[in-house]
């Protein structure tokens, strides 16, 4: 999945999220990454995943 | 799909539902569970009472030694937590499978975690949530039957698997094995299994239009929990399917309150882990 300028959660450390998106990509497996439904799997999976982070760091 | 190997599940000696997952699937199915109805099922058993109250005491619920009886378990953790704890450790019983072939842990916090994400679907859709959870539990029980009936195939599906990092079902189909949703429906037909949960169980990964709502459900919160295995995921995601997707029009906010309660209930495996262990 592309990740662009535009996507990037806010607040969210660029690096981490890159990661994050891989990580993510990675598990979509199979599924086209073009898809709007998809990309909006991978985009919330991402979302809670640095959520978790936030938390992690409070 | 073209079958090359362990066909005959059919013929396979299929170890019969017990007593207790039958009993408890019968009162949900007529909506009569009731607490006093389940004490008094387990209380006929005595090594899944044993288990089960063994279960309550543990770390993961934070009770330890306050819980004397099944009708404490029940009040103290709440009728549900019990059931599902009754519905594992009863299929646990009658699944028995070789020592090494299969990661048990994994796949029963698979299945909670799907129930879990199917609950919150079926919530934000207006129902209970209760029947979705089961069939999120049970829906991958196909595999269980594969290890048990035939360990050398599973292990060879899942080196495939992780060789491939593919997802499991194409891992099933790329060795030409009877894939895990046939052999589920093989075992929820010998179980005499609600319609609605064989439905979910052998067909999750592609439900067609005509299914229930409950196929779709299941399928939806099956990728959102394999998803939702973040950077410890090995197990890729089945594909989207697009009637489930039509037929549920998932608004952005109920996705994400499963994902999440998916990971909450993720970053407790480690309880989990330790649980399983003691039963």
């Amino acid at each position: 999945m592309n990740s662009s300028e535009s996507d990037t959660l806010p607040g969210a450390a660029p690096a981490r999220e890159q990661v994050l998106r891989e990580v993510v990509a990675r598990l979509l497996g199979a599924n086209d990454g073009t898809d709007p439904r998809v990309q909006m799997l991978a985009q919330l999976t991402v979302q809670v995943l640095l959520a978790e982070d936030d938390d992690g760091n409070d | 799909m073209e079958t090359t190997e362990c066909t005959g599940l059919e013929e396979v000696d299929l170890p019969p539902l017990p007593e207790v997952v039958a009993e408890l699937l019968t009162m949900m199915g007529e909506n009569t569970l009731h607490g006093a109805c389940v004490a008094r099922i387990v209380g006929r058993d005595p090594v899944l009472a044993g288990a089960t109250l063994k279960l309550a005491n543990s770390s993961f619920f934070g009770l330890a030694g306050r819980v004397a009886c099944m009708q404490d378990a029940i009040t103290l953790i709440g009728l549900n937590a019990v059931r599902n704890m009754l519905l594992i450790l009863g299929m646990r019983r009658a699944l028995k499978l070789p020592p090494g072939c299969f990661d048990t842990h994994a796949f029963w916090l698979h299945g909670l975690e799907t129930a879990v994400a199917a609950r919150e679907i079926a919530r934000a859709r207006g129902a209970c949530g209760d029947d979705a959870f089961l069939a999120g539990l049970m829906h991958d029980l196909g595999k269980l039957l594969i290890a048990c009936a035939c360990p050398d195939l599973y292990a060879r599906i899942d080196g495939y698997r992780r060789a491939h990092a593919c997802s499991h079902a194409d891992a099933e189909e790329a060795v030409g094995a009877t894939g895990h949703e046939q052999a589920g429906w093989v075992l929820a037909r010998a179980w005499k299994l609600p319609d609605v949960l064989a439905a979910a169980i052998s067909r999750h990964h592609a439900p067609g239009s005509d299914d229930p709502d409950l196929v779709h459900v299941v399928h939806l919160a099956n990728l959102l929990a394999h998803l939702a295995q973040g950077t410890d995921g090995t197990d890729p995601a089945p594909r989207l399917n697009t009637a489930s997707w039509q037929r549920l029009s998932p608004a952005e906010s109920d996705l994400l309150n499963a994902l999440v309660a998916v990971r909450r209930l993720r970053r407790r495996s480690g309880e989990w882990r330790a649980l399983l262990d003691q039963t």
